[in-house]
Formats: C-alpha cells, sequence, structure tokens
C-alpha cells in the first residue's frame, strides 16, 4: 500500500531523515517510534508532501512525488499532523464536516454518526468552537476529522502526546477500532500504546530506521529499545 | 425628527454599500490572506463596466448590471491567474505591493479605455423619491438597502452553511491543515478572487446612480470601508457588517449635527483611534464564529 | 472641463515657489519682422495622455487658418507649433515648458492648469519669451504674487471675480439676502467660500448657512437640510458631487436658486445632471461659446468651429482661439519680433477684433486680460442662455 524507499529530508544543512526505506501493507497497522529530533514527524510531512524531500514514495502503486498535498489527502492518505490542527473557527461538527472533502466518493466506514459513536465525548459538543476544546477533545476531533475522509491509510503524528493517560487509553481503544478498518501508520513515544495498537513497529534514530520489528518482540526487546529511545523506562512494563 | 429619519436613512445606506465593499475586501482576504488594495479600484471598473454594459451595449438597466457583475468574476479570476498565482509563495508584502502595482494598472487601463471624463450610470428608480416620517427619501437609497441587505444575508449562509465557506473559513485559521483535509487551496482562492470582485461591483453598481464614476470613485469607498473592517475586527464578517454600519451612521449624523466640516475625515479618524487603542476591533467583544 | 481638470490638478497640494530669480534675456536692439513667425502651443492632443482633448488645439487652429486667409501677422506667414503639456501632471511642466522654448517661438500660448504655471515659474522668468497663459487665473500666478512674472500674461478673467459676480446676482437680480453657500472640503470649495463670506461681508451680508462635502461624496443629504429655508445658494464644488446636490434639493422638494460655478456647466455637459434639478440653476462663467451667448463674435465663433470640427466648441476652444488672436494684435503693435517689445506690447495693447471670451481684452497691473464674467441659466434640456455679464475694475500688481 505505501512503500518508501530511500526517503531523505534536509532543512538548509539540517539532514533530518537520511535514505530511509519502509513499508506498510493493507490492512497493516505500523509504529514509528524513535527518540525527540530522530525525524519521525519530518517523514510523515515528506510523504504528505509538505515538506520537500528525495527518494520515492509509492502510495497504491502512484508516486506521490509530483502529487500536491491536497491530492495526496483525496487519494485517501490522510494525515493527522502533531498538534492536531483543529480548526478553531470551526464548530466540531464543521471540522467534521470539512473533513469529507477528501472523500472524493470513496465509500466510507466513517459517517459523523459512527464518529460519534467511536467518540460520544464529541455528542454535547457538537456546536462548540474548536479553539474551545481541551487537548483530548481536540485529538478525538482530529481523528475524527480525519476518519470521514475514508482514509485508506492514516498517518497520526503522536496522538497520546501531552493527554492524561485515561484519554491516551481512550484514544488507543479507538485506534483500534480503527486498525480494523483501515491501514495506520503510527508515530508515538508511548511504546505501551504503540504495541497495543499496531502489528509492526520501526525504529528511527538519527533519521535512519535502527530496528524494525513484530510489536510483539518489543516487550522482549525492551532494553535495547530503550537505549535507542534514550529513554530509562520504556513504558512497556518490562 | 424629519431630519433624523433622513440622516438616518442616508446613513443606513451607505453603511450598506460599505459592508459590501468591505465583506468582498475580506472574502479575499480570508480565503488567501492578501490585504487587495486593488479593491477600490475593482469598485471603479464594475461600475465603469455597467456604464458599458447598459450604454454601448444596449442591455436594459438590471441585465445590464448582472452581465457587469458576472464579468467582474472572469476580472477576479483573471488578476488571480496574472498578479497573485505566480506570488503565490512570496512574503506577504510582496504580495500587498503586486496589489499596489494591480490598482495603478486597472486605473490606467480604465482610463484608456473610457477616458478620465466622469460617467453617469442610470439606476433602476431614477430620481423617484418616497416620504417617511416626514422626510423625503430617494428610493434609490431603498433600493441600496434592500439589495446589499440581500448581498451580505447571502454571503454569510454562504460562509456558514456551505462547503465553499468552510473551506475558506479552514484555510483562513490554518492553510497549511486545510490542505490536509483536501482543499484545494488554488481552486478556493480564484473563486475568493471572483466573489471578491463581484462584491467590488456590486457595491459600485449601487452607489453609482446616486453621483457619477470617475477613475478615483472607488477609492474613497475602499479606505472608508478599510475604516469599517477594523472597526469590525478585520476578521468575523457580522462585525463587518456591524462596523460598517456604524460608519454610515456616525458620518452622516455626525455630519448633520455636530461638525459638517469634518465628516468626510471621520472615517479616518476611527481608523486611527481603533489601531492605536484597540486593534483586534472595537466590536470583536467575543471571537466570532463568523 | 477645464475647472473639472484643474481641479483634479489642484488636487495635489499647491507648492509654494519661493518667489525670486529676475527677468533673464534683455533681448537685443531691434528685430524689425522678417522671416515667418511662429507660435508654440502648450498643450495636448487626444491620445497623448488620457485625459487628452483636441479643443485647444482645434481653437487655436482654427484661428491660425483665419489669420492666414487674411494674409497673416504684419503681412507675414505663422506657424502653430505644439508640445504637448498635461493639465494633470504640474511635475512635468516645467520640462515641458523648455521644450516650447527650444522651438525658439516668438510667443509661447497654453498651460492648461494654474499649478502647472506655478511650477514652471521659474523658467518662465529666465525663458524671456511672452507666455500667454490659458490656465485659471488664481490668485498666485498674477502679476506680484509667488508665481507671477514679468513674462506671463493671463488671459482669462481674475477667479476672485466669479465669487463677486455669484453674489452680485443673487443680491441684484435675485433680491436674495438669506444665501447658503456649500463646495467641497478642499481647497477649491474651501478658498471660494472664503471669498465668497467676503465679498458677502462687503454688502453687509453674513452666509445664511455653510456646508461643505467630500469631493467624492454620493449622499449631500447634511448640506441639503442645511440649506431649508435660504433664498439662494452659491456652490462652488466639483461637478460630481455639485450634481448629486442639485439633485437631492429637488428630492427633497427644494426649489431654491442654485448659483455655481463652471463646474456646473460640466456636470451637466456630462449628463451628471438633467431634467428638473436645473430648473432654477446658474452659473458664473469667464467664458460661455455656445449659441446662448449674448456675443456675435461668440456666435460667429461657434458656427465656423461646428463647420470645421462638426462638434460645438467648449470654452477651453475658446480661450485657445482667443490666445492666438491676443497674440497676432500684440506682435503687430510691437512691429518687430523682439521679445521685450512685444512683451511691452502686451501690457499696452487691447484686443477687440475677432475674440469670444472678452468685450475687451486689455492687461491691468497685475497681467489679468480678462474683466468679463458671465451669467448662464440653464434650461432643464441642458442648454445655456447668457443672462447676464459683469465686467469687474482692473487691478493693480499683487503686492
Ligand atoms: N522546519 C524545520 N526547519 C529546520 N529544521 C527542522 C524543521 N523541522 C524539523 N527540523 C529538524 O529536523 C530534525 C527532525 O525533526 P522531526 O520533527 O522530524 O523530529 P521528530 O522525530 O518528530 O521529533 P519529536 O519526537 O520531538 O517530535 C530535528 O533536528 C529538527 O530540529
Ligand atoms: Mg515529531
Amino acid at each position: 500500500m505505501l512503500s518508501i524507499d530511500g526517503l531523505d529530508v534536509r532543512y538548509g544543512t539540517t539532514h533530518a531523515v537520511r535514505g530511509i526505506c519502509l513499508e506498510v501493507a493493507d490492512g497493516e497497522a505500523v509504529a514509528l517510534l524513535g527518540p525527540n529530533g530522530a525525524g519521525k514527524t519530518s517523514t510523515l510531512r515528506a510523504i504528505s508532501r509538505l515538506v520537500p524531500s528525495t527518494g520515492s514514495v509509492v502510495f497504491d502503486g502512484q508516486d506521490l512525488a509530483k502529487v500536491p498535498a491536497e491530492n495526496v489527502a483525496r487519494l485517501g492518505l490522510i494525515h493527522v499532523p502533531e498538534g492536531r490542527h483543529v480548526f478553531g473557527d470551526l464548530t466540531v461538527h464543521e471540522n467534521l464536516q470539512i473533513g469529507t472533502t477528501a472523500r472524493r466518493g470513496r465509500r466510507s466506514e466513517f459517517g459523523f454518526d459512527e464518529v460519534y459513536d467511536l467518540f460520544p465525548a464529541l455528542v454535547p459538543l457538537r456546536g462548540r468552537l474548536g479553539f474551545a476544546l481541551s487537548g483530548g477533545e481536540q485529538q478525538m476531533v482530529a481523528i475524527g476529522r480525519a476518519l470521514v475522509a475514508a482514509p485508506r491509510l492514516l498517518l497520526i503524528d503522536e496522538p497520546s502526546l501531552g493527554l492524561a493517560p485515561i484519554v491516551a487509553d481512550a484514544v488507543a481503544s479507538a485506534l483500534v477500532e480503527v486498525r480494523s478498518r483501515t491501514a495506520l501508520l503510527v508515530i508515538e513515544q508511548n511504546v505501551h500504546l504503540a504495541v497495543r495498537v499496531c502489528q509492526r513497529a520501526a525504529v528511527l534514530s538519527g533519521g535512519v530506521v535502527v530496528l524494525e520489528a513484530p510489536a510483539a518482540q518489543l516487550h522482549d526487546r525492551g532494553e535495547l529499545l530503550a537505549s535507542y529511545l534514550g529513554q530509562s523506562r520504556t513504558g512497556t512494563g518490562a | 425628527m424629519d431630519k433624523f429619519v433622513a440622516l438616518t436613512a442616508s446613513g443606513i445606506a451607505y453603511g450598506a454599500v460599505l459592508a459590501v465593499v468591505a465583506l468582498g475586501f475580506l472574502v479575499l482576504y480570508k480565503a488567501t490572506g492578501v490585504v487587495n488594495f486593488a479593491h477600490g479600484d475593482l469598485v471603479t471598473l464594475g461600475a465603469y463596466l455597467a456604464v458599458w454594459t447598459t450604454t454601448s451595449l444596449g442591455l436594459p438597466t438590471v441585465p445590464g448590471y448582472l452581465a457587469a457583475i458576472a464579468l467582474m468574476g472572469l476580472v477576479g479570476v483573471a488578476i488571480e491567474r496574472v498578479a497573485y498565482a505566480p506570488l503565490r509563495s512570496r512574503p506577504p508584502m510582496v504580495v500587498v505591493i503586486a496589489t499596489l502595482a494591480a490598482a495603478i494598472v486597472i486605473r490606467g487601463i480604465i482610463a484608456v479605455w473610457q477616458g478620465s471624463e466622469p460617467k453617469t450610470l442610470a439606476g433602476p428608480v431614477g430620481n423617484r423619491v418616497v416620504h417617511i416620517a416626514g422626510a423625503a427619501i430617494a428610493e434609490q437609497r431603498l433600493l441600496i438597502t434592500g439589495v446589499a441587505a440581500v448581498a451580505v444575508l447571502a454571503l454569510l449562509f454562504v460562509f456558514q452553511r456551505t462547503p465553499y465557506g468552510r473551506q475558506v473559513r479552514a484555510l483562513a485559521a490554518d492553510p497549511e491543515m486545510a490542505r490536509l483535509t483536501g482543499v484545494r487551496t488554488r481552486l478556493v482562492a480564484m473563486g475568493a478572487f471572483a466573489l471578491s470582485a463581484m462584491l467590488a461591483a456590486l457595491a459600485g453598481i449601487l452607489i453609482a446612480p446616486l453621483g457619477a464614476v470617475d477613475l478615483n470613485f472607488g477609492f474613497g469607498l475602499m479606505v472608508t470601508a478599510f475604516a469599517a473592517a477594523v472597526l469590525g475586527g478585520f476578521g468575523s464578517l457580522g462585525g463587518v457588517v456591524l462596523g460598517a454600519l456604524v460608519i454610515g451612521l456616525i458620518q452622516q449624523l455626525f455630519g448633520g449635527y455636530v461638525l459638517p466640516d469634518y465628516a468626510a475625515t471621520f472615517p479616518a479618524i476611527v481608523l486611527f483611534l481603533v489601531i492605536a487603542v484597540r486593534p483586534e476591533g472595537l466590536l470583536n467583544l467575543t471571537r466570532s464564529r463568523l | 472641463m477645464r475647472t473639472y481638470r484643474t481641479l483634479l490638478a489642484g488636487s495635489v497640494a499647491l507648492m509654494a515657489v519661493a518667489a525670486c530669480g529676475s527677468g533673464g534675456a534683455g533681448g537685443s536692439s531691434s528685430h524689425a519682422i522678417s522671416g515667418p513667425i511662429k507660435l508654440v502651443g502648450l498643450w495636448e492632443v487626444k491620445g497623448e495622455s488620457p485625459a487628452a482633448i483636441d479643443d485647444y488645439q482645434n481653437g487655436a487652429a482654427l484661428a491660425i487658418e483665419q489669420i492666414t486667409a487674411a494674409g497673416g501677422i504684419a503681412g507675414k506667414p505663422v506657424t502653430l507649433d505644439r508640445v504637448p503639456l498635461s493639465p494633470s501632471d504640474p511635475q512635468k511642466a516645467t520640462s515641458q515648458f523648455l521644450q516650447g522654448v527650444d522651438k525658439k517661438p516668438t510667443m509661447i500660448l497654453g498651460i492648461p492648469a494654474a499649478t502647472s504655471v506655478l511650477a514652471a515659474k521659474t523658467q518662465i522668468d529666465r525663458a524671456g519669451i511672452p507666455l500667454l497663459a490659458t490656465s485659471s487665473t488664481t490668485t498666485p500666478i498674477r502679476f506680484g504674487g509667488p508665481g507671477g512674472s514679468k513674462w506671463l500674461w493671463l488671459l482669462q478673467s481674475y477667479d476672485g471675480y466669479k465669487d463677486q459676480a455669484a453674489v452680485k446676482y443673487a443680491t441684484e437680480t435675485l433680491k436674495a439676502s438669506k444665501i447658503g453657500l456649500t463646495g467641497t472640503s478642499e481647497s477649491y470649495g474651501t478658498t471660494n467660500i472664503a471669498d465668497l463670506t467676503t465679498a458677502l461681508q462687503a454688502k453687509s451680508l453674513k452666509p445664511f448657512a455653510v456646508s461643505k462635502y467630500a469631493p467624492n461624496a454620493t449622499d449631500v443629504t447634511p448640506t441639503v437640510l442645511a440649506m431649508k429655508g435660504a433664498d439662494a445658494v452659491i456652490t462652488f464644488a466639483y461637478p460630481v458631487p455639485l450634481a448629486v446636490q442639485l439633485r437631492q434639493f429637488t428630492q427633497n422638494g427644494l426649489n431654491i436658486p442654485t448659483i455655481g460655478s463652471s463646474s456646473t456647466n460640466i456636470a451637466v455637459q456630462y449628463k451628471m445632471v438633467s431634467g428638473d434639478p436645473l430648473k432654477n440653476v446658474y452659473s458664473v462663467v469667464s467664458c460661455d461659446p455656445t449659441q446662448g451667448s449674448q456675443r456675435q463674435l461668440a456666435k460667429d465663433f461657434g458656427t465656423a468651429y461646428q463647420q470645421k470640427y462638426g462638434t460645438v466648441p467648449t470654452d477651453l476652444a475658446a480661450d485657445a482661439y482667443d490666445a492666438v488672436w491676443v497674440a497676432k494684435a500684440a506682435i503687430e503693435k510691437a512691429g518687430s519680433t523682439d521679445p521685450a517689445a512685444i512683451n511691452k506690447a502686451m501690457a499696452e495693447v487691447t484686443v477687440t477684433d475677432k475674440v469670444v471670451c472678452s468685450d475687451g481684452y486689455h492687461a491691468d497691473g497685475a497681467h489679468v486680460l480678462s474683466h468679463d464674467v458671465s451669467v448662464d441659466k440653464f434650461a432643464t434640456a441642458g442648454t445655456t442662455q447668457e443672462i447676464q455679464k459683469y465686467t469687474f475694475p482692473v487691478q493693480d500688481a499683487v503686492k
């Protein structure tokens, strides 16, 4: 479904992503892990054509090199960016409505009703403006907005960042639900959450993929992972 | 009493036209981030086009007006293609300067095409008046108020209830995120240029029958409308409409009762005061949805 | 039209030109008339700028044609050369004037805007060639004023006389005593309102009310309401808001006699106002060359002009036509092509032959040649009738 080969991202003299290769198969959920500054966000932004890059990004047989960002979305490659970016001047429901812009005749697994079922907390907030939402509510809106676009592959950048554990848990549960219907590529610092949602994980460090493994094995290789992530505790419970 | 009624009626009509000018200005700003200083000259051009369709082409008044407004939609698209699209990735200051250049070019084209002598545009209701509470009010002013109100409501509806309106608002709030949701920013920008130019033409056509059209016709309106937009918080459409009515009323009532000689300067004074004292706009009390 | 374009130019801030520099070329002793005589007109023809018109050139060319047919100036052939000078661009006036000087003319005619004359003052002083200006005669360009020059002669009657004529007509003929003053809130409107107030004071009157509006006003309701109860209104405004004012008077059921400036003629000519609002409207103008004129010479000119060009002449065409005839008279009186001699003749000559806009041009101490102001009355059809003519006293040089 998505195949990345030799992807490079540079910002002036900073070489943020150094020739990485990554595959996401149909229906697969892949976690992208790595320490701060590893190049995770840069990779996702390059896939969505928000930053210039070299190397190839092929989605469903189509090379995305010359496709503008809005058309990448219209192909069904939907990006939930770091920081959520809910439209502050639009209501919750309008945020969902604008999500359908990229749908383009694809049959959607998620309509508005399904999103409200998935995130019941949003039901009473339908008419509230985006800027008046809490971080968790914003994350729900951001994911809901992506789901109504009939995604074929969802790119999600740090869904649990800054959320209370209980809210992060609700988001994780929703993603597990989503995984059964669409492919996922999720950046996540919380390894526990990543393992819960994804079958496979790739660890990025210094702009290169340093480790790729089935998610289940991450528990066993906790120490190694910890050294890559630069964390004393990996959150795997190991 | 009749004096108050007459001044209020003319203030509302003037404010209504200002609102149409200011909304045209704002639609474009929201969709593209461009503050278009050629907007006043688009008002002028719209009025000249209406003079052309009704005299040279010999169309009846209202179809002639509609043809002029439609033509201005094409002019808007042309300006987007020629003046804006090539500068899309440039800093805002460059684009603003380009709009000033566009203003001069538009004015030059009108001068070559129509000459610099003033033209008159026939109004659909002629010089008729109605009497309300003893005050004589020109029917053209009632027409202005009515048509402008319909246009403003239609625009608010488009912004509030249609996918295009949502896309413009999304673009105004967060252009990159808008692209990630599949919003075609170039098409939306082109649409906004067309819509903005059509609103400019409408304003020009509404007010031209009251006086005459010359090369400077739209510029003064734009400056006053700019003051109204700033007063309204330069963002919320509803606030801008309110700002326009306040400026129109104050200019007429202030001019009629207090300091007649300064009436024309008043919008500029308001502009200064608002920028200096309350840059978020006097009427922008809460962050508005519109 | 003159007013309209001059007003546009005048809306650019008036620059005070320091009064300095002495008269230039002394001129050699005797240049008895020998070769052909060359006149240079400083004006545009259509196409040279967006606003350009043919009126000046047409008027002057008609005069040259008639003079040539009658044997030239002092029996010598006369040619008319031209340098385009735009009324709305006073910054360029200096270099355009110098281009005219480079053609080595016997006399220079034209310059359509008083601001351009003011801007070219220093070069006019230096060139030492008599210049007969067709611009309106504003206060600063009179001889002795900051823009005046020994070599500069002013064809049109003084602007201040128009104010006096308006007051005279309102009080003496219309028998009005409650006279309201209106105008545009920039220099044209405000200076004239000040002069009108002075003229009223000379008759022991105070303005009934004063009201100004913006040059781009499309609604003058406050002004209209302020004039309720006046028995005459005098208006010095740009044509567009003036037309609005006349229409709004009618809409409010007011039929107060209104005396305007030549802006009124422009507003009517461009059909900004017609029909009922013209029922009680007058204007004070320095020249009316239409068939409504009382002067036979003006009618003759109109007929000849209509025959040659197929249109009714404007006052601008008449000014250029008169300028050529005045130049002829001065050169013949000097009996020489010596600039100093012609300049001296300009001060002495009286011109009544052929001229349209004055009963007799004769320079006063302020170098102003005409002292006539006409009052036109408008018909609802838009035609004018010259119903009154005033001749004002000559002035001394400005101190
Ligand atoms: N717009 C930019 N301009 C210049 N350098 C940038 C830019 N964005 C990111 N970088 C640099 O590129 C590198 C990778 O950044 P990136 O945001 O991709 O990391 P990340 O893995 O997402 O980190 P985090 O976990 O902190 O979000 C960092 O060194 C960062 O400083
Ligand atoms: Mg990141």
